[in-house]
């Protein structure tokens, strides 16, 4: 599947990376249809790239490596046996002072490839924590 | 909009399956109880505003800021 991006230029990607939104990232009702781009890294970050708009990327990563203490409320979501938990970030012009949404995070379902953005209302998580604390800078990889 | 006026411990339903309860009322404050399926989101309105330009804010426009990250 040949699709445009702004990041990424013009890729070729196959279709097994598609994920379907059936709870959309709120904002965005329209789109629904992304595909998740690993970094070409070690590191926990993924890119989410919209299949219709090419302007349209999140960048997202594995909550855990970076807050370990991370236990969101997924009760509700029980019947889903294989998931996977992301976070959207707000990247910032120093990337060290960038911010992840903790209270909004985004689930997949591996089994159906589909995704959606769950809000933890009545959690104390919020829409902005750092993802480094700059006096204790973490290690990652 | 329709108005209804409501004591504790009184609640209202919405549809087949979803019920709201005025649990506590004090003050200018009103806890409500909410029972809905899974598939029926409820947050409060300014929490659901403040995610949506969170999101919006988080749409990457370029991914200089993180490559100079990855060369340190």
């Amino acid at each position: 599947m040949k699709i445009k991006t702004s990041l990424f230029g013009d890729i070729d990607i196959d279709d097994s990376y598609r994920i379907t939104f059936t709870s959309p990232i709120l904002g965005f009702e329209e789109e629904k249809e992304f595909i998740l781009i690993k970094n070409s890294n070690d590191l926990p970050f993924y890119w989410l790239q919209s299949i219709i708009t090419p302007e349209l990327a999140f960048f997202i990563l594995d909550p855990f490596p970076f807050f370990p203490e991370y236990n969101p409320n997924l009760t509700n979501l029980n019947e889903l046996k294989n998931i996977a938990i992301y976070v959207i970030v707000t990247i910032a012009e120093d990337f060290k002072l960038s911010t992840a949404n903790l209270i909004a995070p985004i689930i997949i379902d591996l089994d159906k490839r589909s995704a959606m953005q769950i809000v933890l209302e009545g959690s104390y998580y919020t829409t902005r924590h750092k993802l480094f604390d700059i006096c204790d800078p973490v290690a990652v990889g | 909009m329709l108005v209804l006026t409501r004591k504790r411990g009184q609640s209202i339903v919405l549809g087949d399956d979803v019920e709201v309860t005025i649990l506590e009322v004090n003050g200018e404050s009103v806890k409500v109880g909410i029972t809905a399926p899974i598939h029926v989101k409820v947050y409060r309105r300014e929490l659901y505003e403040e995610i949506k330009s969170t999101n919006i804010n988080s749409i990457v426009k370029d991914k200089k800021s993180f490559e100079k990250f990855l060369k340190k």
